[in-house]
């Protein structure tokens, strides 16, 4: 083993302690915002992960818009919603257990799959990969790349037309909601004795 | 590394070209003329949508379906759907104009999502490459978020589009990780006529993705166990947004289904059809006989429409040439009643306000039009013979019973007379009971613009409903020769009885290893 | 088998930004007072007597400020390998990459012109 196949080796088992210790401290924790920031945490081995596998394009790409732009999006929601989760669930619930069991079978079944599978693994070269995506996206993923555009203006919309709160109307204290769709719900909805059969 | 036009062979996709120019055009006219022009939306989206349909119709059988260098395939099946998809796109436009008014809903936007919902569903109906059916598809899911929560004034529909994004997510997740299984095992190929012959000798490794896979497709389906988000979803979300969810969405994820499952597993057809087969028992008995309870007609619609994914797939699990035929004729049957009875529904809530199945009783001497339309559409989903559901329920056991699945027959067969008894109750509830207080005070007098689009097309999806059952057979021999001219198909009926023996003589060595 | 170069830098100046928030913390508990006052546990607030909790609830146009930055950072990644490889790549590519631009200016100026973009 040279040197550097030693740092990577160091490396790697730093990156999936970080990967694996912030994933189980985002579903265990209490504290959202403790979840949100260990979810940051994750992308970040994640990002280093690529690095390793020689996805430097794909790394760059994982930080700037998981931790940069999702991640801080998820931050704003929590502290958007002025509310503390009641933090006495307790972690050991019949329901986490059931989970847990579910989460631990497919995890075997897939550990047991990546065993059996003959693997083509090719050997790396060196390359600029921005280029080489660049001329991919232009290429095989042409069609992928311009629908993701309009998938980016539609996503924008909806975001704007669900988030602005211009489109609320004001209305006075003690009025009930405003219904927006036509059917009532059911409570609502007269059961006089004619209604019912 | 430059390709030139031509071998992007781009003029395939013009119906999706248009739906986008549509869907820009609808927004830039509410950007530059507000509400004066807001009227005009729905029949400019009408306009894009006739327009797209009548470029769709020459391309019916092309000599080079392949475009984008293999991302998309148009082939004759992926016009029938998205011929089916366009369609149940217009007829959605028909039944939102008033209902969009009356909600005080912002109108642009809304036929800008329901655009969008189209494009992804007419993209994913053709795509034939994984990173092309996965953008298709999150396009398809987050227009579709977006619109089951678009009454965002109301919580059902808050509640609606939350449930429907978190399954969603998760489900979308699932299939993720089955296609980045299936890039691994074929050493990092995307085309799913690529990856076939690469994992045929694979054994339990590529089962494990194909169920991934098949999870990841039925949750599109709202196939049983896939289903929990359905009832609620149809309840809280705007009613013109369920119908296209229940037809458009539904008719995109069945081209999927038989797109993904023909082109990747041919060597695994035996496993993937009996998958099939249990969903499609379980969706039937589940579908029937949850929806007997109901008390709202919308998740009373929700279950039925559960149970009808359950029929055609039998069409997918029984996998011969008169099955995927018989599974195409019967969405297209599907497509006219359930919009038939979904307008109804429609219309009614306008006036009444209410969903509750016992508000109908008496109807028939408020509004005889309202009650023949919904009795109508009512009786094709239970298969009443002269109308088109019958039909199309027919020639789909007919293929069952050709291929000797007695099961599956004997199951539809069964929950075809339980779900009468749900769908008669309404027919019978409108025409003999007295009238409800809701139908005592039911008047046309409040009717304003919009809902003549709406009897429009209540006319249209009533004499389609009728009279697709009189046309059966020539539509049948349309969808035989759209079948043999998809390559895609023609490889599975003289890949599966190799790929039986292959698969029975290859997995336990594989084990062995 | 790991073939990018120019990473050592990386590693080593990883190494030391992660020793930088040890140091300053380590130093800090030798040098400051030790006790435990009624303000120890209090919000810093500049020197102003704290009001109310720190856990407020935000104003929903930072979210909105959100969401339009994650739509216009995702194009960013987008476009950057069109514009690394834009010397390798022939018109027609310059042409749709103007496709991808154009709808997603749609989208900005919707943004702009539903207010997206304003802080009122």
């Amino acid at each position: 083993m040279t040197f550097s196949e030693g740092v990577q080796l160091v490396s790697f088992i730093i990156l999936t302690a970080i990967v694996l210790g912030g994933a189980a401290g985002v579903v265990l924790l209490r504290s959202m915002v403790h979840s949100a920031f260990l979810l940051g945490l994750v992308f970040i081995g994640a990002a280093g992960l690529y690095v390793l596998l020689n996805a430097d394009f794909v790394a760059a790409a994982q930080i700037l818009i998981y931790v940069g732009a999702v991640n801080v999006l998820i931050l704003f929601a929590i502290m958007l919603v002025n509310k503390r989760i009641p933090t006495d669930r307790p972690v050991f619930s019949p329901r986490n257990a059931v989970t847990g069991l579910v989460c631990a079978g497919l995890f075997a079944l897939l550990a047991v799959c990546i065993f059996q599978v003959p693997w083509q693994i090719q050997e790396p070269v060196a390359m600029n990969t921005v280029i080489e995506i660049g001329k991919r996206f232009f290429s095989e993923f042409l069609l992928p790349f311009e629908v993701a555009s309009v998938l980016l203006l539609l996503a924008m919309v909806g975001a704007i037309i669900l988030a602005q709160r211009e489109y609320i109307p004001d209305r006075a204290e003690g009025e009930p909601e405003p219904l927006a769709l036509p059917e009532r719900p059911r409570d609502e909805v007269d059961t006089t004795p004619t209604g019912r059969r | 590394m430059n390709i030139d036009l031509a071998a992007l062979n781009a003029g395939a996709l013009w119906p999706e070209y248009i739906v986008t120019i549509t869907l820009v055009v609808v927004l830039l006219v509410d950007l530059i003329s507000g509400r004066k022009a807001s009227w005009s939306l729905p029949y400019l989206t009408l306009l894009g949508l006739g327009i797209a349909t009548a470029t769709l119709l020459p391309m019916w059988i092309l000599e080079n379906p392949v475009s984008f260098l293999g991302s998309f395939t148009a082939d004759p099946l992926s016009v029938v759907f998205r011929a089916f998809i366009l369609i149940s796109a217009a007829l959605t436009v028909l039944m939102s104009v008033r209902y969009i008014n009356q909600s005080s809903l912002a109108t642009a936007e809304f036929y800008v999502l329901l655009l969008g919902a189209t494009l992804g569903a007419m993209l994913l109906s053709g795509s034939s490459e994984m990173a092309m059916i996965f953008v298709a598809l999150e396009l398809l899911s987050i227009t579709s978020y977006l619109l089951s929560g678009y009454a965002k004034l109301d919580k059902r529909s808050n509640e609606a589009s939350l449930k429907y994004l978190l399954i969603g997510a998760a489900s979308s997740g699932i299939f993720l990780y089955g296609m980045s299984l299936l890039y691994g095992f074929s050493g990092g190929q995307t085309q799913l006529t690529e990856i076939a012959p690469r994992i045929v000798d694979l054994g339990f490794p590529a089962l494990l993705s194909l169920v991934l896979v098949v999870a990841g497709i039925c949750f599109k389906l709202s196939a049983v166990p896939f289903h929990q988000w359905t009832p609620d979803v149809y309840e809280g979300s705007p009613t013109p947004v369920v119908a296209f969810l229940s037809v458009g969405s539904k008719a995109a994820g069945f081209a999927l289904a038989i797109r993904f499952m023909t082109s990747a597993y041919p060597g695994f057809s035996e496993q993937w059809q009996t998958l099939f087969v249990l969903l499609a028992i379980l969706s039937m008995v589940l579908g029937n006989v949850v929806a007997i309870a109901q008390t709202s007609m919308k998740r009373m619609l929700a279950y039925s429409s559960i149970a009808q994914a359950g029929y055609v797939m039998i069409g997918l699990a029984i996998g011969t040439q008169e099955g995927y035929s018989s599974m195409i004729l019967y969405i297209g049957t599907y497509l006219f009643m359930n919009l038939g009875a979904f307008m109804a529904v429609v219309l009614f809530s306008l006036r009444t306000g209410t969903d509750e199945i016992t508000a109908y009783s008496g109807l028939y001497q408020k509004d005889p039009f309202l009650t023949l339309v919904l009795s109508l559409c009512l009786l094709s989903l239970a298969g009443i013979p002269p109308l088109a559901g019958f039909f199309g329920k027919l020639y789909l056991f007919w293929a069952a019973v050709q291929s000797q699945a007695y099961t599956l027959v004997f199951f539809g067969l069964v929950t075809s007379v339980a779900s009468i008894y749900y769908y008669v109750r309404v027919v019978k509830l409108m025409l003999v009971k007295e009238p409800s207080p809701q139908v005592l005070g039911y008047s046309e007098a409040g009717d304003q613009d919009g809902i003549q689009t709406l009897k429009a097309g209540m006319l249209i999806t009533t004499v389609a409903t009728v009279v697709l059952g009189i046309l059966f057979p020539p539509l049948i021999s349309l969808a035989d020769t759209s079948l043999r001219a998809t390559p895609s198909l023609q490889q599975v009926r003289t890949a599966t009885p190799v790929s039986r023996v292959s698969t029975g003589a290859e997995a336990p060595a594989d084990h062995g290893r | 088998m790991f073939v990018l170069s120019g990473y050592d830098a990386l590693l080593i100046f990883l190494m030391l930004s992660a020793l930088v928030p040890v140091l300053a913390l380590t130093i800090s508990s030798l040098l400051r007072p030790k006790g435990s006052g009624a303000f120890r546990t209090t919000t810093y607030e500049s020197g102003v007597d704290p009001r109310g909790d720190s856990w407020i609830q935000f104003n929903i146009r930072y979210y909105m400020f959100a969401l339009v930055f994650v739509v216009f950072d995702v194009e960013t990644v987008f476009l950057y390998p069109w514009a690394a490889a834009f010397n390798q790549l022939g018109l027609l590519a310059f042409i749709e990459a103007l496709i991808f631009i154009a709808i997603l200016v749609v989208a900005l100026v919707y943004a702009w012109r539903k207010g997206a973009l304003e802080w009122t």
